[in-house]
């Protein structure tokens, strides 16, 4: 059930991508200019719209089912927000404080401290694979990245 | 009229009969391989970077260090393909599909050994077809126009009905790509669906969508489990396995063969290049497979298709390159700038007044191909001991070099970011069962399409009709017809062959 609400909402999200996209080309003067984007988005609409049937369909027919069988017994799925306490929505969060505090205080620092704290929180206890590897991995990408291939990388307040 | 000069080819031996050719062979090599390797820095980088300390080095070492850079990084992209998901370049995108899928069922080495054999033989057989046939094959080129090139784009869009899963949702998230290509300036220079943002003025940089939407996504599932492989007890663990894996090619003649043309052929097309090859490779490996449902699940021939095609490009493009002076990507265009460099320009006075150095280079590059055996084979043995990597060292690892790699290709916090997005989006798409490859392949596609679209357009406004009148044109739109409508025919014959099994 879950899964087919999922997908009505990501069916929704990208209708209304692609329709304010169409609504932002049509202030472009020349029509070569709006014809891809014209053509592709009758035809995203079309697919999208024959999903959302399919899915309707299928939410539908779960609801109602045309014969009542015996099920074997279900086991519980888990609560929705039991995903906000897992490994997932940890890296998700984790990558996103990168991605904030890296123009603040720095591309080595902020990295040192996501391969500590991520390293740490995946089970990692040994000093050698939390501390030392993360400070040997960023030595090397110093090296590599930034003295050999001249990469310019984000500098913050501290390095 | 003889096809071979052999004045100029005893002078082209003599060339290259010098150990410093091979040590220089050998230095790119490594260096093309490890930055094939690494997520977002491209083989172009590494021969922009190296160009300058060539320029005190003989024509003939600069140009074969720096096209062992080219060759390297090519086939160093298929590496992470395969053993994490990250193409290297979006040339081993199609690498991925049966690659990675072999390496979750713990066949790593025996999937690293097929794309090393592939990537030999394909550059091995596309540099001998280019040195008998060089100046014929280029006029391939002439005959190419702007018609000719949408068509060739549109049919390489015809591998997304290969991919296994919904056909519908296939199609759906293809077109959406699509329609995510064409963001970007217009033919007109003017922008679109940039929405204000002017680092999407060229359009939404592929790197970061790929490494995002294949590698990020794949991290949400990989932290779930405490490796790689799904079950480490069946990991192949011995070099044996990998040597099995280089014979596989073989046992694939008709898709090898066919796949060094069709990479050969598309590489000598400026701006089709390694990653056109790959994909129209995969899809025609997969159109002309005994059992099309394995592919995408770790079927062998999808790694020959897809290695093979994008190593014999090489040929094609370096052949386009000296004959007429076209590049026909990135790194050709900066190879192109070494023989400048060098004095040479590259085009048919190449051709004309140095034919000992042409045929040096290509020579030169067939010995790259079998040096590339011995120095693949290296590499990838201690490449492969990463699924031996627990996944709570490995995440942080890989999540951080894909910001990287994101972040190294313009230094914008932006590309870092939609990393992290299209991984989110990735990551989505696939609890719903959405294939996000289907998205990536329209996202390259789709900006090709747009271009060549504009330029047709302006070319032929008004008078479409005189399009079926150019037979390439309209020999590729015909077989692009054909090739969308196969995989409706074969799921509706696949279901009704179902349902009669279910009646029985």
């Amino acid at each position: 059930m879950a899964r087919l609400v999922g997908n009505l909402l990501f069916l929704s999200a990208l209708s209304v991508f692609a329709a304010i996209y169409r609504h932002d080309v049509q202030r472009l003067p020349r029509p070569q200019e709006r014809i891809v984007v014209e053509f592709l988005f009758v035809i995203i609409m079309v697919l999208v719209a024959l999903e959302a049937i399919r899915t309707l369909f299928q939410l539908i027919s779960k609801h109602y089912p045309k014969e009542k069988t015996s099920d074997p017994p279900v086991t519980p799925e888990p609560q929705w927000y039991h995903w906000f306490l897992g490994k997932q929505f940890m890296l998700m969060l984790t990558s996103s404080l990168f991605l904030f505090l890296v123009p603040l205080l720095g591309f080595f620092l902020v990295s040192f401290l996501f391969l500590v704290l991520l390293n740490w929180y995946l089970g990692s206890r040994k000093v050698l694979e939390y501390v030392v590897f993360p400070v040997g991995f960023l030595c090397f990408i110093y090296g590599f990245f930034v003295l050999f291939l001249q990469v310019k990388l984000p500098k913050g307040i501290l390095f | 009229m003889s096809l071979i000069d052999t004045t100029a080819l005893s002078a082209a031996l003599t060339m290259l009969l010098d150990w410093h050719v091979l040590l220089y062979i050998i230095l790119g090599l490594a260096f093309g391989i490890m930055l094939g390797a690494t997520p977002g820095i491209s083989g172009t980088l590494g021969i922009g970077l190296m160009l300058p300390l060539t320029y005190h080095l003989e024509t003939i070492h600069a140009i074969m260090f720096l096209s062992a850079i080219f060759t390297g990084s090519l086939y160093g992209g298929g590496v992470t393909a395969i053993m994490l998901n990250i193409p290297g370049t979006p040339a081993a995108v199609a690498t991925t599909l049966d690659g990675y899928a072999m390496t979750k069922q713990g066949k790593q080495n025996e999937a690293l050994g097929i794309g090393l054999g592939s990537s030999v033989l394909g550059c091995l057989m596309g540099y001998i077809v280019i040195f008998f046939l060089l100046l014929p094959l280029g006029q391939i080129v002439l005959s190419f126009g702007p018609p000719e090139m949408l068509m060739l784009t549109l049919f390489s869009l015809t591998v997304i009905g290969t991919i296994q899963g919904d056909l519908m949702r296939s199609l759906l998230v293809g077109f959406f790509g699509l329609l995510l290509g064409t963001i970007g300036a217009t033919a007109f220079a003017r922008p679109r669906g940039t929405f204000g943002l002017m680092e999407l003025y060229e359009g939404i940089p592929l790197v970061p969508v790929l490494i995002g939407l294949l590698a990020v996504s794949e991290l949400f599932f990989i932290i779930e489990r405490s490796y790689i492989a799904h079950d480490m007890t069946t990991v192949q663990k011995d070099l044996r396995a990998i040597l099995r894996g280089m014979a596989v090619p073989l046992k694939h003649k008709f898709n090898l063969l066919r796949s060094a043309v069709i990479g050969m052929v598309i590489g000598l097309l400026p701006a089709a290049g390694a990653t056109i090859a790959s994909l129209v490779s995969y899809g025609q490996a997969h159109a002309a497979s005994k059992d099309p449902e394995t592919f995408g699940k770790g079927n062998p021939a999808g790694i020959v298709a897809a290695e093979t095609a994008n190593n014999a490009s090489e040929s094609g493009g370096m052949a386009t390159m000296m004959t007429f002076g076209i590049p026909g990507g990135s790194a050709t265009a900066v190879l192109m700038a070494a023989f400048m460099l060098h004095g040479l320009s590259p085009g048919p006075y190449l051709v004309r007044d140095h034919m000992d150095l042409t045929y040096a280079v290509i020579i030169g590059n067939w010995l790259q191909g079998l040096l590339l055996l011995g120095m693949g084979l290296a590499f990838i043995w201690y490449f492969s001991k990463i699924i031996f990597v627990p996944t709570r060292l490995l995440v942080p690892v890989v999540a951080l070099l894909a910001m990287l790699g994101s972040l190294a290709m313009r230094g914008l916090m932006i590309d870092a970011t939609l990393t992290l997005l299209f991984g989110i989006i990735g990551f989505i798409m696939r609890k719903l069962d959405y294939p996000t490859i289907a998205l990536l392949l329209g996202l390259i596609l789709g900006k090709m399409v747009d271009g060549e679209f504009a330029r047709v357009h302006i070319m032929f406004s008004g008078r479409y009709e005189q399009l079926v009148t150019r037979p390439i044109f309209l020999g590729l739109l015909v077989v692009t017809i054909a090739m969308f409508f196969i995989p409706f025919i074969r799921r509706l014959q696949d279901k009704k062959n179902n349902s009669l099994k279910a009646s029985q």
